[in-house]
């Protein structure tokens, strides 16, 4: 197994690889991210995220997401790891705590004060490797969202 | 009760540095995480005005009195292929509240990610956190009630940097 960043050659593979997640997550028709919004948001020069890529006898087999975010709590950053995939013919090779360990790393080596993520509540696996990890369910937190629409919405009625 | 007419929302400057760690310390203590926060002034300088800042903020003001803040970055969606903005912190002191100050600083970030063209702005609220959830239902934001939040941090994290793969 090698871990390693994302190169730009890779930009095909991490799209199918974000692909692959999505249909795990059951909604496959919510990728609508394209080859140029991946080149351009992780190699432009405005990065907004990173990926490291997992390599299984030469295959790409899995993928880690993530960027800085803010806490004022702490006056520091975490690194929220947006996305950890394993393709499942690679499962159980330890391919995820791999992805899992290096983003870790990166995280102290830059100074952030911990890891953050999200994870979906049918998803018992996750939750159970999460779990073994020592990892936190910071369960008093609701996410809540505005999409485009809600967004103007908003704006318009005040 | 004060005039919700003079309610002004402007950019955080770097002469607020100082009321905006102390609203931070207040919206530690009204979410019960006061022994969370530890964020001091030249963090603030350091993060929020540095050649890189890793945050933005508004000022709410009631005439010449500060009376709320929010508190907003990026993030980004690997599926949508764009970013979208996270509010860390919106929050309006309590002498202050019930005019409106905290629509105020919500529609102005919503504002900025319309123009600035995030795919959507997103938050977290805690669950005992009543006013606030019933605020957001009224202004249609949408429960993404099936995503849990998790964290490794402290000596979780560092074992997990050390943790040999299989």
């Amino acid at each position: 197994m090698i871990i390693r960043p994302a190169t730009r050659e890779d930009v095909p593979a991490l799209l199918s690889l974000i692909r692959g997640l999505a249909e795990y997550e059951k909604k496959p028709e919510a990728v609508v991210a394209t080859k140029k919004d991946l080149l351009r948001d992780i190699f432009g020069p405005q990065p907004k995220f990173r990926a490291l890529i997992a390599e299984w006898k030469g295959e790409p087999a899995g993928y880690a997401s993530f960027f800085h975010f803010y806490s004022t709590y702490r006056g520091r950053s975490a690194l929220f790891l947006e996305d950890l995939f394993v393709l499942e013919k690679f499962r159980n090779h330890g391919i995820g705590i791999g992805l899992l360990k290096a983003v870790a790393t990166l995280a102290l080596d830059e100074g952030c004060f911990g890891l953050r993520w999200e994870v979906l509540d049918w998803n018992r696996s996750a939750i159970e490797f999460y779990e073994k990890l020592g990892a936190k369910f910071l369960h008093e937190r609701k996410v809540v969202s505005f999409d485009e629409q809600a967004t103007r919405g908003l704006i318009k009625n005040m | 009760m004060r005039q919700d007419s003079t309610v002004t929302i402007r950019p955080v400057k770097r002469n607020d540095a100082r009321v905006l760690r102390d609203l931070i310390h207040e919206l530690a203590k009204y979410e019960r995480l006061e022994h969370e926060a530890i964020m001091t002034e030249e963090d603030i300088l350091r993060d929020g005005f540095g050649p890189r800042p890793k945050f933005r903020a508004l000022i709410a003001e009631a005439g010449d009195q500060i009376a709320g803040y929010a508190l907003f970055f990026e993030f980004y969606s690997s599926f949508q292929g764009r970013a979208g903005l996270f509010l860390e912190d919106i929050f309006v002191r309590p002498e202050f509240r019930k005019q409106g100050v905290g629509t105020k600083l919500l529609a102005e970030v919503a504002k900025i990610a319309w123009e600035e063209d995030y795919f959507c702005l997103r938050w977290e609220v805690l669950d005992w956190n009543t006013p606030a959830i019933d605020f957001y239902k009224k202004i249609d934001a949408e429960f993404l009630d099936q995503w849990k939040a998790v964290c490794l941090i402290g000596d979780a994290l560092q074992a997990m940097s050390q943790k040999a793969a299989k």
